[in-house]
């Protein structure tokens, strides 16, 4: 019998909308649970009318895998159900815990084991899972303490980032899903599991104290079932809470610079070739000594010019412009000013932090190739320091400050008001058209259509478009086309929209500071504003097979019309959930992400084309993006891995197989097989029946 | 293309072979329906040795002798033995393939008159039924009475008084409880399987009826309850 008590509040009919508004649909009824018995009830209910669930977190899911008959908001479970072990920092508001917060991690992590925890500095937090991830990280920082990884968004919500396997992007550190250290779950018709590994610590008497406590939860402490629960896309049920491994505080230091495709590939080719030997090499092989002296000073080096009387270095944004010898001693002295002055002014006080440090490795790469201009790249590298090694919180932006960017401003504060940025949009787009394509030369018939185009055209795409981020994809893709204004200087039109959209997301040279604050790189300014397509494909990153799909959607690319949009590169560890798609000891994931407008579908060929690479080439697909892979395709990727899952899903959905099927999960074969009972606690029952039966 | 033909794959099964005239153990002195029963075992055995089957590799047989008006248990433990051997030879010369001969491991007891199917026999023809052989496709069970059952932590046992095929009393554990913590979790279907097996062992205390039990690595694989 489910524990329930009252019913949480509930809509019907409700519209829900996902953040880029690629998947909308209505919910027949929409719970919206403010504790755990009303989503049990909620779960029940649904079960009841034999209406497909889904939990809805942030919204943020590409794929088809949030859609479903009802759906249950976990926004309101988003508290720590138990303080973290062990206690430090100031500590969580009470506004922050459960029903005041119960020490359950305390007491099941006590005696020799909390000491043995505590001296290898494990530090575990129990938290809901209708958190986002940037609340938790806030939480963490008032506690001391950290995420392990992450990936380089926190507005998801912790189940729904989990769910879905999104990753880290660390070289090193395991994926995010690795960090779970038990789940809650509230799965088919309501019913409890707690679920867990062999060996946890977290499956003894202790959860019979936890507040709320279901007597008719089911404890699970298998590893199967544990790998299975921690990516199940939803299927498996709601993840009311979990226990997550953190770590204590510490800080990452991050440095983005441009790049040229072609140099970027070459270190890529050379990192896969170290990959393969266990060594770091070509484009892992950054350690960071400090802002003075190594890489970073080499890379600095090669993106300077000399400017005043004084032969002073000035830094200037792009890719390489020379190669750099060591420097002579005065060149350093020079170096070491320029680091010292606006607008690197605040890089000064981070070097001395660092002066002295031994070199970090490598902590993480991102790398996003700018699909508009293919020759461009933005290599985003982090380092992370020790926990008594912080560094304080700096900021260094690309741009000297205040330089504002008037469109960026016109479409945060009009999200869903395109008209309104159409006089932003005028204006950047204005002196460039008019120096690159008309120039010195009068033109009068290009300059007539692109009056045409700046008075009637841009007001007419924005009147029609819903968000202002759709209006400028179309606006621009438009202008490139255009074969009047374009004919004999396309290639001046795609620069113009290029430095028109360039460089989002790596407008820092230097961002440094505590995890919490550097590692969510996400403007939240910009939700609702923004239209998107994003699929994301994980290969074997030391196998050039992922190069070759890099080239290819760069060919595809190039073969119809511009295509606004990225490829982000990024690299991690196997997991070991079943259905991660971190299946080799070093991945890497490559995402293909375009601007998109909902009037027009302009980068169709180029889909399909992408999709169709990535089947090709044995590419497993992100859960939670554009997914396009049938069922026997997923089969082929995940093997047993699959076959164990399903009847896993069968054992946690004992009599209720359906109350979390969905389309997407039909159609994707995360259907469960044949349950044996082999988690179910009416074991004794059992047992005792067949006795009497057999004893006659 | 001629079409595939399933492959028949006979289950295994037990069979009795009775009729044995008084004092005899020829396999010709069986009556003629009970030779063609004999003949019928030996084509299932070579049927399981198709392609696509289990095969038996493991053939068992158990003499049984009447109990004459001056019991003699040696001579009827003797006789009985003849009588299952005669039986294994037959079967032998009915398979006559020499693959399929090479690969069975052949087991043979001779129960005397201590499992008689009719305990007191009024007539000839009860006799007859008690002078048989009982083929087995399996293991030799092994066969006696359930002298005590023991339930604790550690699982649970039963303690066999056994008469066929070594006489002695022993000790079988009917399932074990893994030591670890968090004890793994069973299927339901494990569950009931050992609830069956201590109710089994339980009737089988209870009621001094024999038992047979299918024994590997010390642990009970099957238990039958019977009347003898």
């Amino acid at each position: 019998m489910p524990c329930f008590d009252k019913p949480s509040s509930r809509r019907e009919q409700v519209p829900i909308k996902d953040l880029f508004e690629l998947h909308n649909f209505t919910a027949g009824t929409a719970f919206r649970p403010e504790n755990k018995a009303q989503l049990v009830h909620a779960v029940a209910a649904s079960a009841k009318g034999s209406r497909s669930l889904r939990a809805l977190g942030s919204v943020w899911a590409l794929s088809e895998a949030a859609l479903a008959d009802n759906v249950v908001v976990t926004e309101l479970l988003n508290r720590h159900v138990s303080r973290p072990f062990p206690p430090g920092g100031a500590g969580l508001p009470p506004h922050r815990l459960r029903d005041g917060g119960g020490d359950f991690l305390g007491r099941a992590l006590a005696g020799k084991l909390a000491g043995k925890l505590r001296s290898a500095g494990r530090h575990f937090v129990h938290v809901e899972a209708g958190v986002t991830i940037r609340a938790l990280l806030q939480d963490l920082k008032a506690s001391g303490l950290a995420l392990r990884t992450m990936g380089s968004a926190g507005g998801q919500s912790l189940a729904g980032a989990l769910s879905t396997g999104t990753h880290g992007a660390d070289v090193d550190v395991l994926p995010f899903v690795e960090w779970i250290r038990a789940v809650h779950l509230v799965g088919a018709g309501g019913q409890e599991w707690w679920i867990t590994s062999e060996q946890s610590p977290f499956a003894n008497e202790e959860l019979l104290k936890l507040e709320g406590w279901c007597e008719e939860a089911r404890v699970v402490a298998n590893d199967d079932a544990f790998n299975a629960v921690r990516v199940a896309v939803g299927r498996m049920g709601v993840v009311y809470s979990m226990i997550f491994e953190v770590e204590p505080a510490y800080s990452l230091i991050e440095v983005n610079f441009e790049d040229t495709w072609q140099d970027v590939s070459a270190g890529l080719q050379a990192g896969m070739q170290g990959l393969r030997v266990g060594k770091r090499a070509g484009i892992f092989d950054a350690p960071l000594s400090g802002l003075e002296d190594g890489w970073f000073r080499s890379e600095m080096l090669s993106r300077t010019k000399t400017t005043g009387h004084h032969d002073d270095l000035e830094y200037v944004p792009g890719p390489r412009r020379r190669a750099t010898p060591p420097p002579a001693p005065a060149v350093k002295e020079r170096y070491r000013k320029m680091l010292g002055s606006a607008p690197l002014a605040a890089l000064a006080g981070l070097a001395d932090e660092l002066r002295g440090r031994p070199p970090s490795v490598l902590f993480s790469i991102n790398i996003a190739l700018n699909l508009i201009r293919p020759t461009q790249c933005w290599v985003s590298r982090r380092w992370r320091t020790s926990s008594d090694q912080l560094v304080r919180d700096t900021r260094v932006k690309q741009k000297k400050e205040g330089e504002r960017d008037a469109l960026l401003d016109a479409v945060t504060k009009n999200p869903r008001a395109p008209r309104q940025i159409v006089p932003a949009l005028r204006d950047r787009l204005r002196p460039h058209l008019l120096n690159r394509i008309l120039g010195p030369v009068f033109k009068p018939k290009k300059l007539a259509r692109l009056n045409w185009f700046m008075d009637h055209e841009i007001p007419n795409i924005a009147e029609k478009s819903a968000t202002s981020g759709e209006a400028l994809v179309l606006i621009l893709h438009r202008l490139m086309i255009d074969d009047v204004i374009g004919e004999d200087s396309r290639a001046d039109i795609i620069s113009a929209v290029s430095e028109v959209i360039a460089s989002a997301g790596f407008d820092h040279l230097v961002r440094a500071g505590l995890m919490s604050d550097v590692a969510d790189t996400h403007n939240y300014d910009l939700d609702g504003a923004e239209s998107r397509n994003a699929a994301e494909f994980f290969f074997d990153a030391a196998s050039p097979v992922y190069l070759d799909f890099i080239e290819h959607v760069i060919r595809l690319a190039q073969s119809g019309p511009p295509i606004m949009g990225i490829v982000g590169i990024r690299f991690m560890p196997r997991a070991t959930a079943l259905l991660a798609m971190q299946r080799y000891p070093r991945t890497v994931s490559v995402e293909v992400g375009t601007g998109r407008s909902r009037l027009v579908e302009i980068y169709k060929d180029f889909w399909d084309g992408v999709h169709k690479a990535a089947s090709d080439r044995g590419a497993i697909a992100h859960w939670g993006l554009q997914l396009r892979q049938s069922a026997p395709e997923i089969e082929a990727r995940y093997g047993n891995d699959l076959v164990m899952w399903r009847r896993m899903l069968g054992e946690l959905s004992i009599d209720q197989p359906s109350t979390f099927s969905t389309h997407f999960s039909r159609e994707r074969g995360l259907e469960p097989t044949a349950a044996t009972g082999v988690f179910d606690e009416d074991a004794v029952e059992e047992f005792l029946t067949a006795f009497e039966a057999a004893a006659g | 293309m001629a079409a595939k033909l399933a492959v028949a794959c006979p289950r295994p099964t037990r069979q009795v072979v009775s009729g044995f005239p008084p004092y005899k153990s020829t396999f010709t002195s069986l009556p003629k329906e009970e030779q063609n029963k004999v003949a019928a075992v030996a084509a299932l055995i070579k049927a399981r040795f198709q392609r696509g089957c289990e095969p038996s590799l493991e053939i068992s047989l158990i003499g049984h002798a009447d109990r004459g008006t001056r019991p003699d248990p040696a001579y009827d433990k003797r006789i009985s033995l003849e009588r299952a051997t005669t039986v294994k030879e037959a079967l032998a010369r009915f398979i006559n393939d020499g693959s399929v001969l090479s690969r069975i491991r052949w087991q043979g007891a001779g129960a005397g008159s201590d499992s008689m199917v009719v305990p007191n026999p009024k007539s000839e023809s009860e006799r007859l039924r008690n002078r048989r052989v009982e083929i087995i496709l399996g293991p030799l069970p092994l066969d006696g009475v359930v002298v005590g059952v023991t339930v604790d932590e550690r699982g649970a046992t039963l303690r066999l008084l056994i008469q066929l095929p070594r006489a002695g009393e022993f000790e079988y554990e009917l399932y074990r409880n893994d030591p670890g913590s968090p004890a793994p979790l069973l299927p339901r279907t494990e569950w009931m399987r050992r609830g069956a097996m201590v109710g089994l062992a339980q009737r089988a205390l209870g009621s001094g009826n024999r038992v047979r039990l299918l024994v590997a690595a010390d642990t009970v694989q099957s238990l039958e309850v019977y009347k003898p």
